[in-house]
Formats: C-alpha cells, sequence, structure tokens
C-alpha cells in the first residue's frame, strides 16, 4: 500500500492545466471550422485565449498561495 | 528489488551498463532524427531551406528509419532488460551473451544508417532513400539491407536471451506466476518473433538479393505485402514499452497501484494474437489484392481497439486510485491531486492523453472506405506523430526521467527543465500534428519537399495554407526544442555527483496474478493461436500475389475485387499442395 500523503498542489498541475486548455480551444478552432463552417481569425483567438487562460493561471496561484499563507 | 533504497546500478552494476548503452544509441539516434525532422518541418512548409529538394527523400528515411527502428526499439531493449532482470530479480544467464546482441543492434545500426547518411554525398555513390517503408520498387544499397539483417538477428538474440533467464528462473520457481514485467517482455517478443517473419523473408529472399544484382526484378506487390506483415505488428513493439510503463510505474508514480494485473496480461495477449494479422488495412488502396481480403484484415483492425480501449481503464482507474491515495476527492477532483510537478508522471500522462487522440485518428485510417480520403496525404504523419510520435517518445522521454537516477546513482540535473520539456513536446505536438490532419482533409501530400504544387492552391474549410504551414513550422521547432532540452537534461545530470537512496520500488497490484487463470502464462499456446490466425489472414492473399505475378514478377492484373470471383489464392494453395479444383 503506498503511502497516504497530503494532496499537494503545485505550479506543475497549473502549467499542465494551461497548456492542455490552451491546446483544448486550439482544437475547439478546428472542430469550429471543419464541422460547422465557422471560420474563427486564429490571431487574436488564439492571443485573447492564451490572455484569459493565463490571467486564471495566475489567479488559481495567487489563490494558492494566499490560503497557504493563512493555514 | 529486495533492498527498497537499492538502485538497480547498485544491484546490478553490469546490466545497469548495458541498459546505459542501449539508452545511448537510442538517444544518438533520437537527436539526429530531431534534426533530419525539423529540417523537413521547415523545408516542405518553405519557412528555411538547408537541404536541396533532391536530398529530401534521405532526410526523410533517416528521419523515419532513425526514429522509428533505432530509437524506439534501442529504447526497448534497454528497457526490457531493466524489466527482467528486476521482477526476475536475477542476472542473465550469460553476461557476455546479452553483450553480444547488443553489439550486433549496434554494428547492423551502424551500418544502415552510415548507409542512408551517404545518400547526403552524390560523388561517393551509395545511397538508400527508401524511406522507412523500404518496400520495391524503391532499391537501396546492399549495404542497407545488410545492417537490417543484423539489426534484426541481434533483436531476435535479445528475445532468446530473455527467454532462457527466464525458463532457468522457472526452474527454481516452478510454481510461481511469471512476473508481469517479464511477461510483458516474453509476449512481445513472440508477437517480434511472429512479425519478422515477413521482413526477413522479404529482405533475405527478395529485396537483398535484388540489390546486389542476384535477381533481375521483384513482384512489388508481395514485398509491399511481405513488408506490412512485419510493418503494422512493429507499430505495437513500439507501443508496448510504453505500455509497460503506463501499466507498472505510472501507478507509483500518481502514488498508487496498478488497478488490475490480470487485465494487463489480457492486453498483451491480445496484441500477440491480434497485431499481425492485419497488415493489409495499409493495401487498401493496392490494385491485386481483393476487397474481401483487405475486409478481413480492416476487421481484425477493429478488434484491437480492445485492448487499447481496456488500457485506458486500467490506466486510468490506477490514476484515480493513486489520486485518492493522495486526499484526492470527488468525480473530477482528484485530477488536482496527482503529481503535476514531476516530469515523468506528467509526460506519462500526456502521452496517454495525445494516444487517444491518435486513436480516433487511427480509427479512420482503418476504414476501408474513409481511408480513401486520406491515403497518402499529410494526414497519416499527423496520426503516427501522435502515435509512436507522442505515446511513445514522450513516454520514453518520460520514463527515463525516472529510471535515469536508478541507472547512473544520479539526480537528474532539473525537474523542472524536465517538466517544460514534456509540457512543450504536448504544445508542439498538438501544433504540428493538427496542422498534418487538417492538411490532408484538403489533399495535402505527405513525402514530398514541394506539397504546394505550381498554379495550384487547395481549397481550405477555414483558415489559409500559410497559416497551417507556420503551424507545423512552429510545432516542428517547438519539439525540437524539447527533444534538445531533453537531451541536455541527460547530460548535464551526468555531472551531478553519485548518491545513495534513489533507489525505489514497485509497488504490487491490487489486483494480482494470483486473480487471473493460469492459462494465461501458456506463451506456447497464444504463440500458437497466433500463428493459426496469421496463416488464415495471409496464405490465401500471398498465394493469389504469387499466382498473378510470379515470386519475382513485375505485375499482375489490377483486377481482383472480390475474395469470391476466381479465388486465385486457394487454387495457388491448392497447386502449391499438389491438389486439384
Amino acid at each position: 500500500m503506498s503511502g497516504r500523503g497530503p494532496i499537494v498542489k503545485t505550479r506543475g498541475g497549473l502549467l499542465v492545466a494551461w497548456a492542455f486548455l490552451l491546446v483544448f480551444g486550439f482544437e475547439l478552432r478546428t472542430a469550429l471550422g471543419l464541422f460547422l463552417g465557422i471560420d474563427v481569425p486564429a490571431v487574436p483567438y488564439l492571443g485573447t485565449l492564451a490572455v484569459v487562460l493565463t490571467l486564471f493561471a495566475v489567479l488559481a496561484d495567487f489563490q494558492r498561495t494566499s490560503a497557504q499563507g493563512e493555514a | 528489488m529486495s533492498v527498497d533504497q537499492e538502485t538497480f546500478a547498485d544491484r546490478y552494476p553490469q546490466e545497469a551498463e548495458l541498459v546505459r548503452r542501449a539508452f545511448l544509441v537510442a538517444f544518438t539516434a533520437l537527436g539526429l532524427g530531431a534534426l533530419f525532422g525539423i529540417f523537413q518541418a521547415l523545408h516542405r512548409t518553405n519557412v528555411l531551406r538547408i537541404i536541396p529538394s533532391t536530398d529530401y527523400y534521405t532526410a526523410l528515411t533517416a528521419h523515419g528509419v532513425l526514429l522509428a527502428i533505432v530509437f524506439t526499439i534501442f529504447y526497448l531493449v534497454g528497457l526490457y532488460q531493466w524489466a527482467v532482470t528486476r521482477s526476475l530479480d536475477r542476472s542473465p544467464t550469460n553476461i557476455n551473451f546479452t553483450r553480444a546482441w547488443l553489439t550486433l543492434m549496434t554494428v547492423g545500426s551502424a551500418i544502415t544508417g552510415v548507409t542512408i547518411l551517404l545518400g547526403f554525398v552524390d560523388q561517393i555513390g551509395i545511397s538508400a532513400d527508401v524511406l522507412f517503408t523500404f518496400y520495391a520498387p524503391l532499391q537501396a544499397h546492399p549495404l542497407f539491407y545488410t545492417g537490417l539483417v543484423v539489426f534484426i538477428i541481434g533483436t531476435w538474440l535479445a528475445g532468446v536471451d530473455w527467454f532462457r533467464t527466464w525458463l532457468h528462473w522457472k526452474q527454481d520457481n516452478p510454481d510461481e506466476r511469471i512476473p508481469l514485467q517479464t511477461f510483458m517482455v516474453l509476449t512481445t517478443m513472440i508477437m517480434w518473433y511472429i512479425a519478422t517473419i515477413g521482413v526477413a523473408i522479404a529482405v533475405l529472399f527478395f529485396l537483398l538479393p535484388w540489390s546486389l544484382g542476384l535477381i533481375d526484378t521483384v513482384n512489388p506487390l508481395l514485398t509491399r505485402t511481405l513488408f506490412w506483415f512485419f510493418g503494422h505488428p512493429v507499430v505495437y513493439f513500439w507501443l508496448l514499452p510504453a505500455y509497460m510503463l503506463w501499466y507498472t510505474v505510472l501507478p507509483k508514480l500518481a502514488g498508487g497501484r496498478l488497478f488490475s494485473d490480470p487485465l494487463a496480461r489480457v492486453v498483451f495477449v491480445l496484441f500477440v494474437l491480434l497485431s499481425t494479422p492485419v497488415g493489409i488495412h495499409h493495401q487498401y488502396v493496392d490494385p491485386g489484392i481483393a476487397e474481401g481480403f483487405k475486409f478481413i484484415a480492416m476487421t481484425n483492425t477493429m478488434f484491437l481497439l480492445l485492448p487499447s480501449l481496456l488500457t485506458a481503464f486500467t490506466v486510468v482507474a490506477s490514476m484515480e486510485h493513486g489520486a485518492r491515495q493522495r486526499g484526492g476527492e470527488g468525480l473530477f477532483g482528484w485530477l488536482t491531486a496527482l503529481p503535476w510537478r514531476d516530469p515523468a508522471f506528467t509526460g506519462m500522462a500526456l502521452a496517454g492523453l495525445m494516444f487517444a487522440a491518435g486513436g480516433f485518428s487511427g480509427m479512420i485510417n482503418a476504414g476501408m472506405n474513409i481511408n480513401y480520403l486520406i491515403h497518402n496525404t499529410l494526414w497519416v504523419p499527423g496520426h503516427f506523430h501522435l502515435t509512436v510520435g507522442t505515446a511513445v517518445a514522450l513516454t520514453m522521454m518520460a520514463g527515463t526521467y525516472w529510471l535515469w537516477p536508478q541507472l547512473t546513482n544520479r539526480r537528474l540535473y532539473s525537474r523542472p527543465i524536465g517538466l517544460l520539456q514534456v509540457v512543450m513536446w504536448f504544445g508542439g505536438m498538438a501544433l504540428m500534428s493538427n496542422s498534418m490532419h487538417v492538411a490532408g482533409l484538403y489533399g495535402v501530400p505527405r513525402r514530398t519537399a514541394e506539397p504546394q504544387y505550381a498554379g495550384f492552391d487547395f481549397n481550405t474549410a477555414f483558415g489559409s495554407m500559410a497559416e497551417l504551414n507556420i503551424q507545423l513550422a512552429v510545432g516542428g521547432t517547438l519539439l525540437f526544442v524539447s527533444t534538445l532540452l531533453f537531451l541536455g537534461n541527460l547530460t548535464l545530470s551526468l555531472g551531478n555527483p553519485k548518491v545513495e537512496g534513489l533507489g525505489q520500488s514497485l509497488p504490487e497490484p491490487l489486483s494480482g496474478a494470483e486473480d487471473s487463470p493460469r492459462v494465461l502464462d501458456n506463451m506456447r499456446l497464444w504463440a500458437g493461436i497466433a500463428l493459426v490466425l496469421v496463416v488464415l489472414a495471409y496464405v490465401l492473399p500471398l498465394g493469389a500475389i504469387i499466382q498473378n505475378g510470379g515470386l519475382f514478377g513485375t505485375g499482375g492484373d489490377a483486377y481482383p475485387v472480390s475474395v469470391l470471383g476466381t479465388f486465385d489464392g486457394l487454387d495457388a494453395v491448392l497447386e502449391l499442395l499438389g491438389v486439384g479444383r
């Protein structure tokens, strides 16, 4: 039996979540284009997606650090 | 391992040295192959042209052979040597024999590799621009085939070595079940022995004598069919080491245990049975093979989804178990409790995710009717860069982050660089394979330095071809940088001091071997059934090809659309047996 440890929330998780959601958003554009014929302009769409996801990541990290500080 | 803190290098120093040697060859090939990869990505998108277009096939052959044969298979033999030694807790019966097959493989790879690279030097007059799929009518210099023969003999002897070690272990432990990792090694090698029958016949009886001028012509359809007899199961030869890491190492990294040992055994047995009688699905548009035979190959291929789906279930269940052991809760909340900071875990998890996407595009390839839409387009490289290029390659790199300290007694130079490397691979491959898939749907061909024909514009459903080209070039560049980060990280690790206490054990599964029937360990039975299935799938098509075109004939009628028409294959078999119909 492996040792039961505390939940480990790391910036690694944030990085992976950020990359995963960016890829997911990117693939969503392909699906919209191929299945529905909706041509979403690449640069503004992907740029906005990256900025929004980065903001969420920074906020999540801030929230996590604050929670750890209070504990 | 009997002592928890002892590393593999402590307990088996000679074997660890051999594993490191195998990995050294594998990673050298990875670096060279990646270099040729970035050449191609930038060349065909017209971003940067370092080589002339006339050398494109040389670069493409080097990229394919170095990565798909040398990198993957040397990694496999290193990993499997580690796995057999570790799981049986036993050295090879004769370590010099182990050294001999590894040397043979290295020499064979060097001969083949140098022959390919000589294609860049026109003055020498030696070349092997035949691509990874080296069937006729493309012809290589005899040295290419000779190196390949030496290499494959080396892999056969590796299997002999592992079977011999297991048989000796069995004499000492007659009532024990085969340890899971050794079971995986043995089943993989049974599959390999069966698969390489095709390529051995193609090279020894046709391609090598043809390149030496001993025979004037070969039957191209016959050599293609023999190649694909080997060419499809070889993808599982690449994949099964990744499966071994997913089944036996990933659960530990996640903090838990393998969900089910019996399911893992069933999966490997299914690969032994089903991986070979499917190769004709690579030949859906080949004339000269009846549609009925292609239909049978398609049906068999669809059965192969079963072991992959079983794997997806078992591996995700093991990860969830690990996450819940670490305190993870909720329907999806457990995902946040996984060790995403660990490059070994993250690399394997992202590789598994990409494999699911590769499986979906693989189903398109495997469907007889829809395959015609994407045949010989850029879609196909898009597919296999997700499977062998990510599920296999990324898992191997991630697995190295875990194995390396145990093989060297040195810590990894940088785990954050490792994490960045695996995430960069994931992002780079998402960009590159996406552009390849989409471009393939627009009809952009594969295997050409000049995909944008003069005066011809591909119709796009959205975006533009220029955008897809940039996407491919950026993705390829990210992959190349990721490879450099991986190789640099490992190289710098060699400068770290040797330390103690890096040893790690692998936990027992939640449901162990005792929960499965002993018949699963009957290697003779599975090998026998696999051979019967291969005979059923291949005797009639091969018979028909030989009857129609002759053993060395250059052609034949591109006619048969139905197995039930003239049934030439059956006639050929009956003729060989001396029985009239």
